[in-house]
């Protein structure tokens, strides 16, 4: 009997990140795995983080050590780091809106009605409301970034 | 557990890490009167005595979510029963340590451990 090779032989180059000359939900695919995958990365590294400047509160009964935190803060308040926390921010927030239009495409919410297949062959799924939650999650993205860009780099380091 | 209830878990924590992040980002920006302030010593120490049970809630939906979308990806890229239990495993084991170490945390900034 001939075995069925049910491997994903695509592979992280064509099967993930090669997007262009694909539609634009293949994009919000690439870019979604792209900032799951970095935003996943920084939790790790924020409770590493945090677990550090926790030593700050302990015996926090007896005013804990302010000093510990000061000096932490001191250290990543800079250029180099509030460039990371901006980035940290449009990918989660990218990340989250897309998630939320997944969940909607996944329910059949603002999906484009199915027709006989005809040419071009255009999948109905691409024609409707979703193609504009696309656009319109892309758009808050970059909009959310903007107000985080004020908090970190104007209130934060003082610009 | 089969792959579909652990889909639906990934979508409802996701919408659960929505709501708590909004909140997260609130509270580092326009609800803890701006970023500067947020961080400061006596912010941080006041966040966490009140809401530091909605973080522990917080971290719960992030070490799912981020670990078993780790898990995805990584059974999505090479496939054998032997590669997939090795691949849940370590991430079990990965998330679980995450998730105490962040515990700690948490417990540390409520005042329980000392």
């Amino acid at each position: 009997m001939k075995s069925v090779n049910t491997k994903n032989n695509a592979g992280i180059y064509r099967g993930w990140l090669k997007f262009w000359n694909r539609n634009w939900e293949r994009w919000l695919y690439t870019m979604h795995r792209i900032t799951g995958i970095g935003v996943g990365l920084y939790f790790i590294a924020h409770i590493w983080e945090t677990s550090y400047s926790a030593t700050a509160f302990l015996d926090v009964e007896s005013g804990g050590s302010p000093i510990i935190w000061t000096n932490l803060m001191s250290f990543l308040s800079n250029e180099f780091f509030h460039t990371g926390l901006l980035l940290v921010v449009l990918a989660s927030v990218f990340h989250a809106l897309n998630g939320i239009r997944l969940i909607l495409a996944e329910q059949g919410i603002l999906i484009g009605r199915v027709k006989p297949p005809s040419f071009p062959y255009i999948p109905a799924s691409i024609r409707g409301g979703q193609r504009y939650l696309g656009a319109g999650l892309v758009a808050l993205s970059f909009i959310l970034t903007v107000y985080g860009f004020y908090q970190l780099f104007i209130i934060g380091l003082g610009w | 557990m089969k792959e579909s209830t652990l889909m639906l878990l990934q979508y409802l924590t996701g919408v659960g890490i929505l709501i708590l992040g909004a909140f997260h980002f609130a509270l580092l920006s326009f609800a803890g009167g701006g970023y500067s302030n947020a961080i400061s010593f006596a912010s941080v120490l006041s966040v966490y005595m009140s809401f530091g049970l909605v973080f522990e809630l917080f971290l719960v939906f992030l070490t799912f979510h981020i670990f078993n979308g780790f898990r995805k990806i990584l059974v999505e890229i090479y496939q054998g029963a032997l590669y997939q239990k090795t691949v849940t495993w370590l991430m079990i084991v990965a998330g679980a340590a995450t998730f105490l170490w962040g515990t700690r945390t948490i417990l540390i900034f409520l005042g329980v451990l000392h």
